[in-house]
Protein backbone atom coordinates (compact mmCIF):
# COMPACT_ATOMS: atom_id res chain seq x y z
CA UNK A 1 0.00 0.00 0.00
CA UNK A 2 2.78 2.51 1.23
CA UNK A 3 4.59 1.57 -2.38
CA UNK A 4 1.72 1.68 -4.24
CA UNK A 5 0.99 5.78 -2.59
CA UNK A 6 4.75 6.32 -3.60
CA UNK A 7 4.37 5.75 -7.15
CA UNK A 8 1.28 7.57 -7.40
CA UNK A 9 3.17 10.62 -5.96
CA UNK A 10 5.65 10.56 -8.25
CA UNK A 11 3.39 9.95 -10.76
CA UNK A 12 2.00 13.51 -9.58
CA UNK A 13 5.14 14.94 -8.90
CA UNK A 14 4.92 16.79 -12.42
CA UNK A 15 1.92 18.67 -11.25
CA UNK A 16 1.92 22.55 -11.04
CA UNK A 17 5.32 22.38 -13.37
CA UNK A 18 6.43 25.83 -14.29
CA UNK A 19 7.71 26.00 -18.18
CA UNK A 20 11.34 26.08 -18.81
CA UNK A 21 13.30 29.25 -20.60
CA UNK A 22 15.57 28.92 -23.32
CA UNK A 23 17.59 31.43 -21.70
CA UNK A 24 18.71 35.26 -22.79
CA UNK A 25 19.22 36.25 -26.50
CA UNK A 26 17.46 32.88 -28.10
CA UNK A 27 16.07 34.88 -31.00
CA UNK A 28 19.96 35.88 -31.84
CA UNK A 29 20.87 32.35 -31.68
CA UNK A 30 18.42 31.34 -33.94
CA UNK A 31 19.43 34.04 -36.79
CA UNK A 32 22.72 32.71 -36.71
CA UNK A 33 21.68 29.16 -37.11
CA UNK A 34 19.57 30.27 -39.68
CA UNK A 35 22.98 31.99 -41.52
CA UNK A 36 24.58 28.85 -40.64
CA UNK A 37 21.68 26.98 -42.64
CA UNK A 38 22.00 28.77 -45.58
CA UNK A 39 25.93 28.56 -45.82
CA UNK A 40 25.54 25.13 -45.59
CA UNK A 41 22.81 24.89 -48.42
CA UNK A 42 24.90 22.49 -50.32
CA UNK A 43 25.95 20.56 -47.07
CA UNK A 44 21.83 19.78 -46.67
CA UNK A 45 21.93 18.76 -50.45
CA UNK A 46 24.94 16.25 -50.02
CA UNK A 47 23.37 14.66 -46.58
CA UNK A 48 19.73 14.95 -48.81
CA UNK A 49 21.52 12.30 -51.24
CA UNK A 50 23.21 10.49 -49.08
CA UNK A 51 19.76 9.35 -46.79
CA UNK A 52 19.11 5.89 -47.54
CA UNK A 53 15.55 6.28 -49.05
CA UNK A 54 17.34 8.81 -51.51
CA UNK A 55 19.98 6.56 -52.22
CA UNK A 56 17.96 3.56 -52.48
CA UNK A 57 15.92 5.23 -54.86
CA UNK A 58 18.92 6.94 -57.41
CA UNK A 59 19.77 3.55 -57.94
CA UNK A 60 16.83 1.85 -58.60
CA UNK A 61 16.07 4.55 -60.91
CA UNK A 62 19.81 3.83 -62.36
CA UNK A 63 19.04 0.32 -62.32
CA UNK A 64 15.20 1.05 -64.64
CA UNK A 65 17.04 3.15 -66.79
CA UNK A 66 19.81 0.60 -67.90
CA UNK A 67 17.27 -1.96 -67.98
CA UNK A 68 15.57 0.16 -70.47
CA UNK A 69 18.38 1.07 -72.60
CA UNK A 70 19.15 -2.80 -72.89
CA UNK A 71 15.77 -3.47 -73.70
CA UNK A 72 16.07 -0.62 -76.34
CA UNK A 73 19.03 -1.70 -78.27
CA UNK A 74 18.12 -5.22 -78.31
CA UNK A 75 15.08 -3.97 -79.76
CA UNK A 76 16.71 -1.95 -82.40
CA UNK A 77 19.46 -4.39 -82.65
CA UNK A 78 16.69 -7.10 -83.95
CA UNK A 79 15.30 -4.22 -85.81
CA UNK A 80 18.30 -3.85 -87.76
CA UNK A 81 19.62 -7.24 -87.86
CA UNK A 82 16.03 -8.07 -90.04
CA UNK A 83 16.42 -4.91 -92.12
CA UNK A 84 20.42 -6.21 -93.05
CA UNK A 85 18.76 -9.22 -94.33
CA UNK A 86 16.25 -8.00 -96.29
CA UNK A 87 18.86 -5.51 -97.59
CA UNK A 88 21.27 -8.66 -98.52
CA UNK A 89 18.47 -10.64 -100.31
CA UNK A 90 17.38 -7.68 -102.42
CA UNK A 91 20.77 -7.29 -103.28
CA UNK A 92 21.23 -10.45 -104.22
CA UNK A 93 18.24 -10.65 -106.36
CA UNK A 94 19.99 -7.39 -108.04
CA UNK A 95 23.03 -9.40 -108.55
CA UNK A 96 21.07 -12.21 -110.40
CA UNK A 97 19.72 -9.58 -112.13
CA UNK A 98 22.51 -8.40 -113.40
CA UNK A 99 24.13 -11.70 -113.96
CA UNK A 100 21.15 -12.86 -115.92
CA UNK A 101 21.36 -9.69 -117.82
CA UNK A 102 24.98 -9.99 -118.91
CA UNK A 103 24.37 -13.87 -119.97
CA UNK A 104 21.70 -12.63 -122.56
CA UNK A 105 23.95 -9.44 -123.37
CA UNK A 106 26.54 -11.63 -124.03
CA UNK A 107 24.47 -14.08 -126.09
CA UNK A 108 22.62 -11.46 -127.99
CA UNK A 109 26.25 -9.80 -128.73
CA UNK A 110 27.09 -13.36 -129.83
CA UNK A 111 23.99 -13.75 -132.60
CA UNK B 1 1.99 37.95 -38.44
CA UNK B 2 2.15 34.07 -40.42
CA UNK B 3 1.15 36.53 -43.40
CA UNK B 4 3.85 38.69 -42.97
CA UNK B 5 5.92 36.14 -42.36
CA UNK B 6 5.11 34.77 -45.82
CA UNK B 7 5.89 37.89 -47.30
CA UNK B 8 9.69 38.12 -45.70
CA UNK B 9 8.87 40.12 -42.92
CA UNK B 10 12.06 39.87 -40.24
CA UNK B 11 10.03 41.43 -37.91
CA UNK B 12 7.27 39.05 -37.91
CA UNK B 13 9.66 35.78 -37.19
CA UNK B 14 11.05 38.12 -34.42
CA UNK B 15 7.09 37.77 -32.88
CA UNK B 16 6.78 34.34 -33.46
CA UNK B 17 10.39 33.19 -32.07
CA UNK B 18 9.36 35.44 -28.80
CA UNK B 19 5.99 34.59 -28.93
CA UNK B 20 7.01 31.11 -29.09
CA UNK B 21 10.13 29.99 -27.65
CA UNK B 22 8.99 28.78 -24.21
CA UNK B 23 6.59 26.44 -25.46
CA UNK B 24 8.78 24.78 -27.77
CA UNK B 25 12.01 24.89 -25.84
CA UNK B 26 9.35 23.73 -22.49
CA UNK B 27 8.26 20.40 -25.04
CA UNK B 28 11.63 20.06 -26.55
CA UNK B 29 13.14 19.61 -22.87
CA UNK B 30 10.31 17.50 -21.40
CA UNK B 31 11.12 14.64 -24.34
CA UNK B 32 14.75 15.27 -24.19
CA UNK B 33 15.39 15.75 -21.08
CA UNK B 34 18.19 17.99 -21.30
CA UNK B 35 18.93 21.87 -21.75
CA UNK B 36 21.68 21.64 -24.28
CA UNK B 37 19.74 19.45 -26.49
CA UNK B 38 16.38 21.10 -25.97
CA UNK B 39 17.89 24.43 -27.20
CA UNK B 40 19.45 22.63 -30.40
CA UNK B 41 15.76 21.19 -31.59
CA UNK B 42 14.02 24.77 -30.54
CA UNK B 43 16.21 26.47 -32.85
CA UNK B 44 16.26 24.13 -35.24
CA UNK B 45 12.19 24.41 -34.80
CA UNK B 46 12.26 28.04 -35.69
CA UNK B 47 15.06 27.52 -38.62
CA UNK B 48 12.10 24.83 -40.08
CA UNK B 49 9.61 27.63 -39.21
CA UNK B 50 11.80 30.23 -41.14
CA UNK B 51 12.27 28.00 -44.21
CA UNK B 52 8.86 26.42 -44.43
CA UNK B 53 6.19 29.07 -43.12
CA UNK B 54 4.49 28.93 -46.73
CA UNK B 55 3.47 25.54 -46.26
CA UNK B 56 1.75 26.66 -43.50
CA UNK B 57 -2.04 26.87 -44.73
CA UNK B 58 -3.51 27.94 -41.20
CA UNK B 59 -5.92 25.10 -41.61
CA UNK B 60 -4.61 24.25 -37.58
CA UNK B 61 -3.62 26.60 -35.28
CA UNK B 62 -0.35 28.18 -35.10
CA UNK B 63 0.71 26.29 -31.95
CA UNK B 64 -0.42 23.07 -33.14
CA UNK B 65 1.67 23.41 -36.29
CA UNK B 66 4.45 24.32 -33.90
CA UNK B 67 4.18 21.04 -31.68
CA UNK B 68 4.21 19.10 -34.31
CA UNK B 69 7.37 20.32 -35.81
CA UNK B 70 8.85 20.27 -32.18
CA UNK B 71 7.76 16.67 -31.03
CA UNK B 72 8.93 15.28 -34.51
CA UNK B 73 12.34 16.63 -34.32
CA UNK B 74 12.79 16.23 -30.91
CA UNK B 75 11.97 12.56 -31.52
CA UNK B 76 14.23 12.42 -34.84
CA UNK B 77 17.02 13.82 -32.26
CA UNK B 78 16.55 11.01 -29.97
CA UNK B 79 17.09 8.45 -32.81
CA UNK B 80 20.18 10.34 -34.09
CA UNK B 81 21.49 10.31 -30.27
CA UNK B 82 20.37 6.44 -30.04
CA UNK B 83 22.47 6.22 -33.39
CA UNK B 84 25.92 7.48 -32.52
CA UNK B 85 25.80 5.95 -29.22
CA UNK B 86 25.62 2.85 -30.58
CA UNK B 87 28.25 3.27 -33.41
CA UNK B 88 30.28 4.60 -30.44
CA UNK B 89 29.66 1.21 -28.47
CA UNK B 90 30.94 -0.93 -31.85
CA UNK B 91 34.19 1.51 -32.24
CA UNK B 92 34.85 0.40 -28.54
CA UNK B 93 34.11 -3.33 -28.77
CA UNK B 94 36.59 -2.81 -31.79
CA UNK B 95 38.77 -0.84 -30.09
CA UNK B 96 39.25 1.90 -32.04
CA UNK B 97 37.60 4.78 -29.95
CA UNK B 98 38.65 4.19 -26.51
CA UNK B 99 36.58 6.79 -24.85
CA UNK B 100 34.01 5.23 -21.96
CA UNK B 101 30.85 5.66 -22.83
CA UNK B 102 29.31 8.43 -19.88
CA UNK B 103 25.95 8.02 -18.56
CA UNK B 104 23.54 11.34 -19.37
CA UNK B 105 23.60 12.67 -15.18
CA UNK B 106 19.82 12.53 -13.62
CA UNK B 107 17.44 15.08 -15.35
CA UNK B 108 16.70 17.90 -13.13
CA UNK B 109 13.49 20.08 -14.50
CA UNK B 110 14.23 23.60 -13.92
CA UNK B 111 9.96 23.95 -13.57
CA UNK B 112 9.72 21.18 -10.90
CA UNK B 113 8.37 22.39 -7.77
CA UNK B 114 11.25 22.08 -5.02
CA UNK B 115 9.08 19.14 -2.64
CA UNK B 116 8.54 17.69 -5.52
CA UNK B 117 12.25 17.04 -7.45
CA UNK B 118 13.47 14.07 -6.29
CA UNK B 119 10.24 12.20 -7.51
CA UNK B 120 10.33 14.36 -10.79
CA UNK B 121 13.98 13.04 -11.28
CA UNK B 122 12.47 9.21 -10.51
CA UNK B 123 9.57 9.89 -13.42
CA UNK B 124 11.65 11.42 -15.81
CA UNK B 125 14.26 8.48 -15.95
CA UNK B 126 10.72 6.30 -16.56
CA UNK B 127 9.76 8.59 -19.03
CA UNK B 128 12.95 8.35 -20.96
CA UNK B 129 12.12 4.50 -21.48
CA UNK B 130 8.44 4.92 -22.68
CA UNK B 131 7.77 4.11 -26.83
CA UNK B 132 7.72 7.33 -28.88
CA UNK B 133 3.97 8.15 -28.96
CA UNK B 134 3.38 7.68 -25.17
CA UNK B 135 5.81 9.85 -24.41
CA UNK B 136 5.21 12.74 -26.46
CA UNK B 137 1.26 12.58 -25.41
CA UNK B 138 2.56 11.90 -21.89
CA UNK B 139 4.91 15.24 -21.77
CA UNK B 140 2.55 17.27 -23.39
CA UNK B 141 -0.74 16.49 -20.99
CA UNK B 142 1.66 16.42 -17.77
CA UNK B 143 4.27 19.01 -19.28
CA UNK B 144 2.77 21.25 -21.09
CA UNK B 145 -0.55 20.61 -19.70
CA UNK B 146 -2.29 20.44 -22.70
CA UNK B 147 -5.96 18.83 -22.52
CA UNK B 148 -6.64 15.50 -24.39
CA UNK B 149 -8.41 17.46 -27.42
CA UNK B 150 -4.83 19.33 -27.84
CA UNK B 151 -2.87 16.37 -27.88
CA UNK B 152 -5.50 14.63 -30.66
CA UNK B 153 -4.69 17.68 -33.05
CA UNK B 154 -1.40 17.90 -32.69
CA UNK B 155 -0.71 14.04 -33.01
CA UNK B 156 -3.37 13.99 -35.68
CA UNK B 157 -5.34 11.20 -33.48
CA UNK B 158 -8.37 10.69 -32.04
CA UNK B 159 -9.13 11.51 -28.15
CA UNK B 160 -10.27 7.89 -27.63
CA UNK B 161 -6.63 7.15 -29.15
CA UNK B 162 -4.55 9.13 -26.67
CA UNK B 163 -6.67 8.69 -23.56
CA UNK B 164 -5.39 5.06 -24.69
CA UNK B 165 -1.64 6.18 -25.56
CA UNK B 166 -1.82 7.83 -21.70
CA UNK B 167 -3.42 4.90 -20.26
CA UNK B 168 -0.57 2.95 -21.48
CA UNK B 169 1.81 5.12 -20.72
CA UNK B 170 0.82 5.65 -16.98
CA UNK B 171 1.14 1.39 -17.17
CA UNK B 172 4.61 0.97 -18.00
CA UNK B 173 5.30 3.89 -15.78
CA UNK B 174 4.25 2.24 -12.80
CA UNK B 175 6.17 -0.97 -13.75
CA UNK B 176 8.76 0.37 -13.96
CA UNK B 177 8.86 2.79 -10.93
CA UNK B 178 7.60 -0.54 -8.99
CA UNK B 179 11.14 -2.58 -10.02
CA UNK B 180 12.75 0.27 -9.00
CA UNK B 181 11.59 0.17 -5.51
CA UNK B 182 11.58 -3.55 -5.44
CA UNK B 183 15.08 -3.77 -6.32
CA UNK B 184 15.69 -0.82 -3.79
CA UNK B 185 13.92 -3.11 -0.90
CA UNK B 186 16.44 -6.15 -1.91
Amino acid sequence: MEQHNKIENILNSLDGIKKASPGDFFFTRVQARLQKEEISFWGRIAAFITKPRVAMAMLALTCLLNAAALFYQRGSASASSIADQLEQSGNDDYNTTLATNTYYDENSEAR
Amino acid sequence: MVEQLKHGDENAFKIIVTTWQDMVYNTAMGILQSAEDAEDVAQEVFVQVYESIHTFKGESKLSTWLYRITTSKALDHIRRKKRKKRFAFVQTLFGENNEIIIQPPDFHHPGVVLDNKESATALFRAIEKLPGNQKIAFVLNKVEGLNYQEISEIMNTTVSSVESLLHRAKNNLRKWLRQVYQNKDK
